[in-house]
């Protein structure tokens, strides 16, 4: 079975310049690019005439909540919001119940993915016993298992010799130790809410120092040029994160990082309230529960630093930490409400928003959001050429519309961008030549 | 102004202008006299209910509103979250939705979760007053504060005031700097480093009242009209942001011989309740510069004219 991508401008993965280019796809792989002739007649035609044409979105950190929170999200739901987004391939974390933290648990779920996911998802195992950062895990079982990396996210690592030795593990194990930085000691004993600063103090909460997430990640840096390990920095939000990287690629220290869609684009601000965010009266609509997550939205020149580390190659990856809550998690106070922004379908329209601001070119955000990820992985994904497997979205980069919650596939209604209007939005999503979504008839399957 | 526009709510002191808080004063010394008068009750919000919803321990706010409103004819219920649905796990919107089904006209809230009364008011139809929100606001205890000084020392604009203690973490202090900055004093912060919530003053807000700060006791007294002594909270995360008792006590707290470092005119407030021989000497809590006393005094009539502000059919002139 044969299909024809046509005419579309065509980001391959490979070269940093989009071209007008077909790509040709054969039993769900693709087998050319370029200007094609069609002579075969048996060929299915898809006219990509003013689109973007890009290898599908690869999320290296989201949060699927099942097996144990079905309530917030399912391996259903997550990988069809997944595909509505663009992405093709994710990587679930270990925050489950059960965590995957054994070869047991990581079956199980590889197993449910298999029945339920209509994309391509990695289990990332945790790094310790339940994720509560005493024992390490059996790592060399969990990758034959499949895991792609281990990460305790959401607890950071504060063992410095429970880090120490994992880095040293991973080298034999060939898969990185991917960390959630923040010392809870800096963090008020990890009872902090929102970003720390004049509006915390405004507000009466308790903040989180960006030094909470810097002085981790310096740690974790010195212990990776001690080690040599495979280390990867989750979620960077702080100007001083940014230093500490440029830091580690001056002195030639191996580590990938990544930053989030709403880390880049929206600030601490939103707390106020997503439509309403006037420092000098606060309305009722603060204490904006939609806006707490982990790492905290911070400040204008925070997404300054965020910004350039993307465009110095500081920061090589965006992956949504996609965090679906249920209704009552965030139906409460500031205090008491969950951590976490539900992202993947939000996630193209937000980054979009910093190549129409001219603030990262189209070809850089589209890296990062594929080859660099999948580079990441170390899987043959993430690139439009002969061999790969063709996993593709098809964006139409003018298309404009407007965020509302409950057209979300996700069960996770919970985003700060309400009523926020974007421009570009994703048309179509082949997993391995297959369309999964298209934006006018929806799922297939 | 609120004398024209209906106040839907009271959530901070930030809502007022310096013409609605003199509104209020006003509201209140006509109050004054029912409160003086023979027979304390008037028929004012007969057939209105107000409930206090207090998720924390407290006496003299709860007390003090329920007072105003039975003084008023209201029927007033009071909830705790111990021994509510709380303890059976309802949430809390359900709690208060459910005090709202009920028929409550207004409801009192008090939070350990700073925001609470945001969350609130914003899921609900019927007005809420904020009477104390973790480290966030305390609207009418600032109230009662101004009210308790225009009494006793008339106007507020230019006078200098010091609020003493953690101010890191105190709700009290927070609302006072945006009340008494609107009636035109000045505030100084004073406490040790680890409890000065030295961020207020870094903002890049235009009427956000700018606040001096030290941690140097003698400077903060020396040109005060007012001090403000702040409970030592020590239910709040007070162990790690200082040594001990001890040195707290030596450094900061307000004695007949720390007092020396004020001008003479100095009046003292203290939102209670006191840790005596903590943050105040009971010489100083019961000596002639004390307005402590009128403190709890005013409270019922500033409670009194925010419940018939906000639910009542009176007018400052047909009261």
């Amino acid at each position: 079975m044969k299909k024809i991508i046509k005419n579309g401008k065509v980001y391959d993965g490979i070269s940093d310049k989009i071209k007008q280019q077909d790509v040709l796809i054969t039993d769900g792989v693709i087998t050319d690019v370029g200007n094609i002739d069609i002579s075969d007649g048996d060929i299915e035609i898809i006219d990509a005439s003013n689109y973007i044409v890009s290898p599908g979105f690869i999320d290296i950190h989201s949060h699927l909540r099942e097996p144990g929170y079905e309530y917030k999200e399912t391996i259903a739901t997550g990988t069809r919001a997944a595909s509505k987004g663009g992405f093709t391939t994710i990587c679930a974390m270990p925050t489950t119940i059960p965590a995957l933290d054994s070869k047991d648990s990581i079956d199980y779920f590889k197993d449910l993915c298999k029945q339920r996911s209509i994309i391509k998802v990695h289990p990332i195992g945790a790094v310790t016993i339940n994720r509560k950062g005493k024992e390490i895990v059996e790592m060399q079982s969990l990758v034959d298992s499949g895991v792609i990396g281990f990460s305790d996210d959401g607890e950071p690592i504060h063992d410095s010799n429970i880090m120490r030795m994992s880095l040293e593990y991973s080298k034999m194990v060939s898969r990185p130790i991917m960390n959630h930085c923040d010392d809870r000691g800096i963090n008020y004993r990890g009872e902090g809410v929102m970003n720390d600063g004049f509006l915390a103090q405004r507000l009466g909460c308790s903040g989180i120092p960006n030094a909470a997430e810097a002085s981790m990640l310096s740690r974790d840096i010195f212990l990776t040029e001690l080690t040599g390990g495979l280390y990867h920095a989750c979620h960077i939000s702080a100007a001083q994160s940014v230093d500490v990287l440029k830091i580690a690629k001056e002195r030639g220290i191996n580590y990938s990082a990544e930053v989030t869609p709403h880390h880049l684009t929206i600030t601490e601000d939103f707390i106020l309230g997503s439509d309403d965010q006037n420092r000098e009266q606060i309305s009722e609509n603060a204490y904006n529960t939609f806006a707490k997550v982990f790492p905290p939205l911070r400040t204008k020149s925070d997404i300054q630093s965020l910004i350039e580390g993307i465009n110095s190659d500081l920061i090589s990856i965006i992956a949504t930490d996609h965090a679906p809550h249920g209704y009552e998690d965030k139906m409460t106070t500031l205090n008491q409400a969950d951590f976490g922004i539900s992202n993947f379908e939000t996630t193209l329209g937000s980054v979009l928003q910093l190549f129409y601001s001219k603030d990262i070119k189209l070809e850089k955000l589209l890296k990062c959001l594929t080859s660099n990820p999948a580079e990441f992985l170390g899987k043959k994904l993430g690139k439009l050429t002969k061999g790969y497997p063709a996993d593709i979205v098809i964006i139409d980069l003018n298309k404009e519309w407007e965020v509302n919650i409950s057209d979300f596939v996700s069960l996770g209604k919970n985003s700060p961008l309400e009523g926020t209007n974007f421009k570009g939005k994703i048309l179509q999503t082949f997993v391995d030549g297959e369309i999964v979504y298209s934006d006018d008839k929806g799922h297939n399957g | 102004m609120i004398a024209d526009n209906k106040l839907n709510n009271l959530l901070d002191i930030d809502q007022l202008s310096k013409n609605d808080i003199l509104y209020i004063f006003e509201f209140a010394e006509k109050l004054s006299s029912i409160l003086n008068g023979p027979v304390k009750k008037v028929p004012v919000l007969r057939g209105k209910t107000v409930i206090n919803y207090f998720s924390e321990p407290s006496t003299r706010t709860r007390v003090s509103f329920e007072n105003a409103g039975k003084i008023l004819s209201a029927d007033v219920i009071n909830v705790s979250s111990s021994g509510s649905s709380d303890e059976k796990g309802e949430s809390f919107i359900n709690t208060v939705q459910t005090l709202e089904s009920i028929g409550a006209d207004i409801l009192i809230i008090r939070h350990s979760d700073s925001g609470a009364p945001y969350f609130v008011s914003r899921n609900i139809q019927i007005p809420v007053i904020n009477a104390g929100d973790g480290s966030h606001a305390h609207p009418t205890q600032t109230l009662i504060d101004l009210y308790t000084v225009y009494k006793s020392i008339g106007e507020i604009e230019g006078l200098n005031l010091t609020i003493l203690g953690d101010n890191i973490h105190s709700r009290v202090s927070r609302s006072a700097v945006l009340g008494f900055s609107t009636m035109g004093a000045k505030v100084t912060f004073c406490s040790p480093t680890t409890m000065n919530a030295n961020y207020l003053s870094e903002n890049d807000v235009n009427n956000y009242p700018s606040i001096m700060y030290t941690s140097n006791l003698k400077d903060a007294l020396s040109d005060s009209d007012l001090i403000m002594t702040l409970r030592t909270q020590f239910e709040r995360k007070a162990s790690l942001v200082f040594p001990n008792i001890n040195e707290y006590t030596r450094m900061f707290k307000l004695s007949n011989e720390s007092l020396k470092y004020a001008p003479d005119k100095a009046r003292i407030l203290h939102p209670g309740p006191m840790n005596l021989g903590v943050e105040i000497d009971g010489y100083v809590s019961e000596s002639d510069r004390s307005l402590i006393n009128q403190q709890v005094m005013n409270s019922v009539a500033i409670r009194m004219a925010l419940l018939i502000i906000l639910i009542g059919e009176h007018t400052l002139d047909s009261i």
